[in-house]
């Protein structure tokens, strides 16, 4: 965990750079919102239509896209660096895995039983907790059982959520 | 608190020793597990209220924990579809209430049919409505407002699109003839705050939600919904006494099941819901929330949403409700 | 005068028997608990403890929902500044400044500041409401959806003024927000908008998810991307409690926060919400270095976490005097005085001013227990940060995921959050500012609610947002805000034009 050990690099020349990004971004949600929004009605006999709000901001999202291409466009534009999709990894997959076990998961070909927080918990901290580039395994299987234990009696007993818990062992 | 926690492990553990030795759940012993009542609406509305107060009441009837699980989303078609697709073995009930039940089949198309894919078990509670206005449109009595309101169109509020303030709204103006402007609201609170305030004209909801101002005289209540006058309102006529003959709306509570549940399951359900509306300190409680404790169960429970629903789709299809 | 100290006499009275103070305490107790946890929220809290209070008297009950309301508000500023969760969407404003001043190791200046901040406001806020509550409340009334509407127009301008960087950037931040808001049912119709046929969107995107994804996962993701810079904050953890100078310097932003806050929270329908950024954006506009808000700066922690606590203070106004439940939480109340088969509505203060003095009374007490329980935790949340950061991740991750989940007890909304984490992540790439985001999207669903029903009531005529006083009012100021924020930026571009030249 000391400091970037890497000598200082010239910055890579940037493909499109992070002010003009931003500002396609923009214009892509824009666009795509208005797609989504362009079924329904701008106006209704009696006033506003269900439409009106969701079109005119996707304009102007588009709009303040390309204000945003065109003001930065003659900047000095850097790149957005690296995208440590690698280290999320983890995390992301500790948040889906807790999702499809707590209360099961249809998939169509094959269906997660409904596992409760007795699974749940301590999956997701465990898989996430494998981000970290410090981690001890030993420590985070210990950890994630202990905290799980925790959350059980803190949000199921002591405040009353109604979750499932281990439905598998104890009915519920 | 503590107390609480000691109780309910001391619970988990027997819950867990019972459920080790679990042999397929004979009637006989239901419940044997905890029996979740399902909520169409997130934690803090007014039929999730009228639900926790039940459940808590049920527990001691039934001998084993009820727990209420909220299940919003969807203008409250999932806890419909979560009910209609569990276990018919009782230990999944819903807590349902018009809206999901016979409203919402005329509007939406739906996944499943409240009438074909749910067991009405009882009905627990019936809760008139009342017609208040505001000071926007100083009318004293209902013969005065449907007068004004044959002069020009009238603003109503509702507590939303398709709730049971607005269907009962729009039967009014069906039944009395008379032309009305919608203006939907999330929840009553706001739209009450918009009459007391004179942004709108005048409103039908529930009474709880409007006794005190009432009492203070700041809004005035023409007419209850229901077919008999409200005890605490007794000076209130009832919307038909007072000049719309035949009319009637009210808002209702009631607890279903999946469809084919045992007989005797069934049958211990309807017994445990009907010592919970003889307790009569729930009694009081419902009351004092406007809601009158019901009688009606089974069949006749079935036969009564089947009159509503038939009902309230003729008001719906008039009115041109639908949604895609 | 004599009367308002008579009253809250009768009112101590009350609160102070042992009973009282009991429930007092085990309300705050637990509202700062479901506060500091993200994603349960005092209304779940209030609706599954609503069965328990039946067997308590009312007085009790109340002061125990009550403290457990004021106690979340409080709670969940902790969150926000610790890790960068705001749990509600007023927190989103302490979240800004709150966290840098956490990163810079003034996590325990921030939360002293927000803890003595949140007392005097409090103990304003009680006056306030003893003093003046019957008359405050036709000032709720005066808003109709065109006023209402206005104001919310005024509301996002200072969203506007409340971000620091491109304000290209921050105007469009607050319109996605907006857009997003939009996602769901039709209000009117009925109608699905934007949904793509998923269940889970049919009711709109929930605040707790958008605010958990985007700040919550999302500082998760920066961190892991960016190591280095998460073990300053633990390194260096600085004073626990502010110095009788810091105290000074952010008294003035404490009072105004107060005095905005009182104001905007008797406003129906979550007008609360609009005091702590109101409140940043006015100690913005007065400080003498506006540029270094959102950098750490202790008076933008102090001002809106006054105004978030007088608000939900004052919000109790229109409760007590009308039985107008202004938010969720109040609507609860109101449910538990029926239950109770006490009549919410202006009898209340004759019929059972215990109730009511007792209540009001107890808000004073509840302060100060939150201070009494806070301060000493505090050394003990600072504590918190120097968990290993490899522990202390996956623990948020969980306690997030099990909030998620506890919303609609829908494992949907834990993989959104998960995905809007990877948004916020990609926002951060490409210097966009989450805070007007979230706002824009706060606002964005009242704002379309009360334009439809301002222009269903004026039968589609525009003019009704100017004809009404109140709201030509609102909007004037609303555009003097937008000039003052907008015109520098113009004149620094041109400069430049001329510079280049």
């Amino acid at each position: 965990m000391s400091h970037d050990a890497t000598p200082p690099r010239l910055p890579p020349k940037p493909i499109i750079g992070l002010e003009r990004l931003a500002g396609v971004c923009l214009v892509a949600f824009g666009l795509f919102a208005y797609y989504a929004s362009s079924e329904l009605p701008f106006f209704t006999q009696g006033g506003v239509g269900s439409g009106l709000l969701p079109r005119s901001l996707s304009v102007l999202v588009t709009l303040m896209g390309i204000i945003q291409i065109v003001v930065t466009w003659n900047e000095p534009q850097e790149t957005t660096g690296r995208w440590p999709i690698r280290d999320m990894l983890p995390v992301l997959l500790g948040i889906f895995l807790f999702a499809v076990t707590i209360r099961g998961f249809d998939f169509g070909a094959f269906k997660v039983p409904v596992l409760g927080m007795a699974v749940a918990t301590p999956l997701a901290i465990f898989c996430s907790g494998l981000a970290a580039k410090d981690v001890r395994v030993g420590e985070l299987a210990i950890f994630s059982v202990v905290l799980s234990a925790i959350c059980i009696a803190l949000f199921r007993y002591a405040l009353g959520l109604s979750m499932p818990v281990a439905p598998w062992a104890i009915g519920y | 608190m503590l107390k609480n926690i000691t109780r309910r492990s001391a619970l988990l553990a027997g819950l867990a020793m019972m459920s080790a030795v679990a042999l397929p759940a004979a009637a006989q012993d239901y419940p044997s597990k905890p029996v979740t009542l399902v909520v169409s609406y997130a934690a803090g509305g007014g039929t999730d209220a009228i639900a926790r107060v039940f459940a808590a009441r049920l527990e001691t009837a039934l001998g084993g924990r009820v727990i209420v699980e909220n299940r919003p989303g969807a203008a409250a078609n999932i806890g419909t579809d979560v009910v209609a697709s569990a276990d018919p073995d009782g230990y999944t009930l819903l807590v349902g209430n018009q809206g999901p039940m016979v409203v919402n089949p005329h509007i939406f198309n739906l996944k499943n049919d409240p009438a074909e894919a749910l067991d009405p078990i009882a009905m627990i509670a019936d809760a008139s409505l009342v017609v208040v206005v505001g000071p926007r449109l100083a009318v004293k009595t209902m013969e005065e407002f449907l007068a004004k309101a044959k002069e020009g169109e009238l603003i109503y509020g509702s507590a939303g699109n398709a709730s049971a303030s607005h269907v009962a709204t729009l039967l009014l103006g069906q039944t009395a003839d008379i032309a009305l402007k919608h203006v939907p609201y999330k929840g009553a609170g706001p739209a009450v705050n918009d009459l007391v305030g004179g942004h709108i004209d005048f409103m039908v909801t529930t009474i709880p939600s409007v006794i005190g101002l009432v009492g203070d005289g700041t809004l005035t209540a023409l007419a209850v919904t229901g077919t008999e006058r409200f005890p605490e309102l007794p000076d209130v006529p009832t919307v038909a006494e007072a000049g719309v003959p035949g009319y009637s709306a009210s808002a209702w509570y009631g607890v279903l099941g999946p469809k084919g549940l045992p007989e005797d399951v069934r049958a211990r359900l309807t017994a445990a819901t009907a010592e919970t509306l003889s307790d009569p300190e729930f009694v009081a409680k419902l009351r004092n929330d406007g809601g009158v404790p019901s009688t009606l169960s089974g069949q006749a429970f079935a036969d009564f949403m089947a009159s509503e629903r038939a009902r309230w789709g003729e008001v719906v299809e008039s009115a041109g409700i639908k949604v895609e | 005068m004599i009367d308002m100290f008579q009253n809250l006499g009768l009112g101590l009275s009350v609160a102070l028997t042992l009973n009282n103070v009991f429930f007092c305490f085990i309300g705050c107790l637990i509202g700062t608990l479901v506060g500091v946890l993200p994603g349960v929220g005092p209304v779940a809290t209030i609706s599954i403890l609503l069965p328990v209070t039946l067997a308590l008297d009312p007085t009790g009950a109340l002061i125990m929902l009550a403290g457990i309301y004021y106690g979340a508000q409080y709670g969940g500023s902790t969150t926000a500044i610790l890790v960068n969760i705001p749990g509600e969407a007023t927190a989103v404003v302490t979240a800004l400044d709150g966290h840098e001043m956490a990163k810079k190791g003034q996590a325990g200046l921030a939360l002293g500041l927000a803890a003595i901040g949140s007392f005097i406001a409090g103990t304003i806020a009680t006056i306030v409401i003893a003093a003046i509550g019957v008359p405050m409340t036709r000032l709720g009334l005066l808003f109709g959806p065109a006023e209402y509407f206005s104001l919310m127009v005024m509301g996002l301008v200072f969203a506007v003024v409340l971000a620091h960087g491109s304000l290209v950037k921050a105007v469009a931040m607050i319109l996605a927000g907006v857009l997003l808001s939009c996602v769901g049912a039709d209000m009117e119709t009925g109608r699905e908008r934007m949904t793509f046929g998923l269940h889970m969107l049919s009711d709109g995107i929930e605040f707790v998810v958008l605010a958990m994804g985007i700040f919550g996962f999302a500082e998760i993701f920066k961190n892991l991307a960016d190591p280095e810079k998460r073990d300053v904050v633990r390194t260096s953890i600085g004073r626990l409690l502010p110095t009788m100078r810091e105290l000074r310097e952010n008294v003035g932003a404490i009072l105004r926060g107060t005095g905005i806050g009182s104001i905007l929270g008797v406003l129906p329908g979550n007008g609360a919400i609009l005091g702590p950024f109101a409140s940043y954006a006015m100690e913005k506009r007065i400080s003498k270095r506006p540029q270094d808000f959102g950098t750490g700066v202790p008076q933008a922690v102090a001002g809106p976490e006054s105004a978030n606590n007088a608000g939900a203070q004052t919000s109790f106004i229109p409760l007590l005097t009308l039985g107008l439940p202004p938010n969720a939480v109040m609507a609860l109340m109101v449910g538990a005085m029926m239950i109770q088969g006490i009549v919410p509505g202006p009898q209340v203060i004759e019929r059972n001013p215990d109730l009511f003095w007792g209540l009001i009374a107890s808000m004073w007490i509840g302060n100060l227990m939150l201070v009494i329980i806070n301060l000493p935790m505090i050394g003990l949340w600072v504590k918190l940060l120097q968990v290993p950061y490899r522990l202390l991740f996956p623990s948020i991750v969980a306690f997030c995921c099990i909030g998620l989940f506890s919303i609609s007890n829908e494992p949907a909304q834990v993989m959104l959050a998960g995905l809007l984490g990877l948004v916020g992540f990609a926002l951060w790439k490409l210097r966009f500012e989450a805070a007007p985001l979230a706002l824009g999207f706060v606002l964005g669903r009242l704002l379309e609610e009360k334009l439809r029903q301002a222009l269903i009531i004026s039968d589609g005529s525009m003019l009704t947002f100017v004809t009404s006083p109140l709201s030509a009012f609102l909007l004037a100021i609303g555009a003097v805000a937008l000039l003052i924020a907008v015109l520098p930026t113009i004149r620094r571009s041109r400069d430049e034009v001329f510079k280049d030249a």
